[in-house]
């Protein structure tokens, strides 16, 4: 903003400039296709994986989740080196399809985000009261109709409340569009930083960006505060019974092999086809080891930082706690690029002292991160019974005794969840890397970025399965977590 | 042990969101030793003077002496932990993080003094054999011992118990509620129980304490509470009512059930309280021409004892009969006051 500000007036007219609506136009457009195919593909393997007897349903539920696993750039680095110039069917002479631009970008994206509504419209269908279908049959309704009636409601609530987060990824997506050359605002953003035409034209768009992504943001609030209707009555144990799919069963199973086989089954491939061709990528130890001790260091201080705030944030009844714990969200909710974007300002024009080291990469990665472990430490706070630690006072022990003994052995898990989720999340993060790491740092993702974007594919073959490895224990994780948190509520 | 008395006096205690006090002029005083009971209808304030008692929150006006020491008063708030207070939550709030021994120790020094005062307690609420175990691991009243040895183990002068019943299914509470009350006693502990039932706090107490609004109704003992209640609302919280208006004069007084005798003396037109046990149906056509004759409206057979409504010059009661009473609804009956009525003071 405050950059913005600096702009020549001029450049204000440039809001108004062709290329702004442009990019307007390309982002909007982007974030409506994933959104869309995403939908399509989501809404059924979702019924199925719930509703249906399809064979192996929970098999199929796992594999559908992998994808989570994969980041955007990485997506996007197995589409090049399949399809794009240099890339295996290149090598081999065969045809290919055209993946840069809208459709590589829609193809990447969509891999990247469908899981997000899968199992969002799998947990609306899954809550769902058995003894609702059997009312609306009792009420004459023919089984076929008396589960649409029933369903449909709850998973089209499913499907917009995902979809608007898989349009805010999108907005915020950099990795992917990047390596594609599909032109959005972030891509546009991070190309005028680089190119450092002109940051206050950077800016300026950084505002465009942020407006329809907080407008998201507040939507998907909205959707999420009407939230799945209350049960009326006892919740059901039992489990309906599921729908029998007879001659259906086949194409059912044909159709998620296929999603599974181009969602997971050929970034595996890919990336191992040319991890084996190996290449000139140099020893994968010392980027490792650097990210491993950038996400380490940021995920003790955020999860440090978080016990206050989220002690604050799940027992304070006060508007200033409250606000608190806002802020420290807000930097969650702006696209990654803006971030980053700020804090270079940040850097250049207060921290100049700070800007380029590590300690100022490891203060963006707080920002950004910093919420995920206030989640998880709120979360933990709000579960803890406050009789406990009255508990404890009546028995004579002092609030630092209350403290060790009875808080920090009840919180552990959860912190670790926090720490192990910001860790992850360090790990494959790129804008801020690009734009604020020391020069000459050599990260995991800093060498994907680069290989893939030199079009040197076996370079990045093999720091791209650590990360996808890496992160596949994070999608585990979050996974296991909102189990834990959807039981415990 | 020396148990102390405990003296509350001119308590008020607001809670942060709410204009009016939660808690007002409550005074009332427990004689070391003393088994006492604060029975009142949810949100009476009844938890929150308990949690006051506890140092959880803070009085905003009167006075905590416990054994000579003031605990809260002007300018005084000792914090819960400097209390020396046994406190059994309504959750029972145990330490899912530790054994039962473990639990039971949480207040008491590691010391050889301090195994042995738990070993003791294990062994009072008879839970020896299940020390190592998680409190997960346990029955609803197994938790509700380690929580009542959890709180003893320090060796309060003054046990709150908070509603430590409720969890429980009803055919395990009232054996869970007398060993309670003999482990209680063997201790010596002045000790206070918070109920909305009135059963429970009439089985437990030596003392009860009937609380409406913010504030102590009526105290004293719970026989003489059941059948001398001074309030409609006290009469109706210790048990079935039946309310009436009458005119007095002295020791009795004409009602529409014809002439009763009173609890107390009086003049004027009174209401008055009449439990169900203390009207009796005779054979209509063998009572004398002075009793009421009454129609059955409803009848509720519970083995013992049979509950019927009846109806009778507009009036319908409640009366209580043996279980193999006859009578039938749509049935005439004569209807007989065997006991005598309360006195209740006119009520806003």
């Amino acid at each position: 903003m405050w950059r913005a500000r600096d702009a020549d007036p001029a450049a204000w007219d440039l809001l108004l400039h062709p290329r702004t609506l442009d990019l307007f136009t390309r982002t909007a457009t982007l974030a409506v296709a994933v959104t869309a195919v995403g939908a399509v593909v989501a809404v059924p393997l979702a019924w199925l994986t719930v509703a249906s007897d399809l064979p192996g349903r929970r098999l199929w539920t796992v594999a559908l989740c992998l994808p989570l696993a994969v980041p955007s750039y990485i997506s996007g680095y197995v589409l090049l080196a399949a399809f794009g110039d240099g890339g295996l069917l290149d090598r081999w002479g065969w045809p290919r399809p055209d993946v840069y631009g809208f459709s590589g970008a829609v193809l990447a994206l969509t891999a990247s985000t469908f899981p997000l509504m899968f199992l969002s419209c799998r947990a609306a269908l899954a809550s769902q009261d058995p003894s609702l279908v059997e009312a609306a049959r009792a009420l004459g309704r023919p089984p076929g109709l008396a589960l649409a009636a029933v369903s449909w409601p709850p998973l089209a609530r499913a499907r917009g409340s995902s979809g608007l987060v898989v349009a805010f990824y999108v907005l915020s997506d950099f990795g992917a569009v990047s390596l594609l050359q599909y032109d959005t605002f972030s891509r546009a953003i991070y190309m005028q930083l680089e190119g450092a035409f002109d940051r206050s034209l950077a800016a300026l768009w950084s505002l465009a960006l942020v407006a329809p992504a907080l407008a998201l943001l507040v939507l998907s609030a909205v959707a999420a505060r009407r939230g799945p209707q209350a049960r009326a009555g006892r919740a059901a144990t039992r489990r309906p019974r599921p729908v029998a799919l007879g001659p259906w069963t086949a194409p059912a199973l044909g159709g998620c092999a296929l999603i599974v086989a181009a969602a997971v089954g050929l970034p595996v491939a890919v990336i191992g086809w040319w991890a084996a061709q190996g290449g000139r990528g140099g020893a994968l130890l010392d980027p490792a080891l650097t990210s491993l001790t950038i996400a380490a260091v940021t995920a003790v201080v955020t999860v440090v930082g978080s016990l206050p705030l989220g002690y604050l944030a799940a027992r304070s009844p006060s508007p200033a706690a409250r606000l608190l714990e806002r802020v420290s969200y807000a930097a969650y909710a702006l696209p990654p690029i803006v971030v980053a974007l700020s804090l270079v300002s940040f850097g250049i024009h207060v921290a100049s002292f700070a800007y380029g080291t590590l300690a100022m990469l490891v203060f963006a990665h707080v920002v950004r991160f910093g919420p995920l472990a206030l989640g998880t430490s709120k979360g933990g706070f709000a579960a803890l019974s406050p009789r406990l630690g009255e508990a404890a006072a009546s028995l004579g022990r002092a609030p630092l005794a209350v403290a060790t003994r009875v808080a920090l052995p009840l919180l552990r898990a959860d912190l670790a969840a926090g720490a192990a989720l910001v860790f992850l999340s360090v790990m494959k993060e790129l804008p801020a890397t690009l734009l604020l790491g020391p020069i000459g740092l050599d990260t995991l993702p800093r060498r994907i970025w680069t290989a893939a974007g030199d079009g040197n594919f076996a370079a990045a073959a093999s720091p791209a399965l650590v990360l996808i490895a890496l992160s596949s224990l994070g999608v585990a994780l979050t996974l296991r977590h909102e189990r834990a948190a959807e039981q415990a509520a | 042990m020396n148990a102390p008395e405990l003296i509350v006096d001119g308590l008020e205690v607001r809670l942060p969101g709410a204009s009016a006090p939660v808690v007002e002029g409550v005074a009332f005083t427990l004689a070391p030793g003393e088994r006492a009971a604060l029975l009142g209808p949810s949100g009476c304030g009844k938890t929150t003077t308990l949690r006051t008692l506890a140092g959880f929150e803070r009085a905003a006006g009167g006075r905590i002496t416990l054994g000579g020491r003031v605990l809260a008063g002007p300018g005084i708030h000792v914090p819960a932990h400097r209390r020396g207070i046994g406190y059994v939550f309504q959750d029972l709030a145990l330490f899912p993080h530790l054994t039962v021994a473990d639990n039971v120790g949480f207040g008491v020094p590691r010391t050889a003094a301090g195994r042995r005062a738990v070993d003791e307690l294990l062994a009072l609420v008879e839970l020896d054999g299940l020390r190592g175990r998680l409190p997960g691991q346990l029955s609803g009243g197994q938790q509700q011992r380690v929580a009542l040895a959890r709180a003893l183990a320090p060796g309060p002068g003054l046990l709150l118990l908070d509603e430590p019943f409720s969890s429980l299914d009803a055919t395990l509470r009232d054996a869970v509620l007398a060993h309670t009350r003999d482990v209680i006693a063997r201790t010596g502990a002045t000790t206070l129980l918070v109920t909305h039932d009135r059963g429970e706090a009439m089985a437990f107490a030596r003392q009860l304490l009937v609380m409406r609004a913010g504030r102590i109704e009526q105290a004293g003992d719970p026989g003489e509470l059941y059948r001398a209640p001074r309030t409609r609302f006290v009469a109706t919280a210790l048990g079935a009512a039946n309310l009436l208006a009458g005119e007095a004069a002295g020791r009795s007084a004409r009602t529409a059930l014809g002439v009763v005798d009173l609890e107390r003396e009086a003049d004027g037109a009174v209401e008055l309280c009449l439990r169900p046990e203390a009207l009796a149906l005779a054979p209509a056509d063998g009572a004398d021409a002075g009793t009421a004759r009454v129609r059955v409206v409803t009848r509720a057979f519970r083995g013992a004892s049979t509950l019927y409504a009846v109806e009778g010059d507009g009036l319908t009661v409640e009366v209580l009969a043996p279980g193999d009473a006859p009578w039938r609804p749509g049935d005439t009956a004569a209807l007989i006051v065997r006991g005598a009525a309360a006195v209740l003071a006119a009520t806003p």
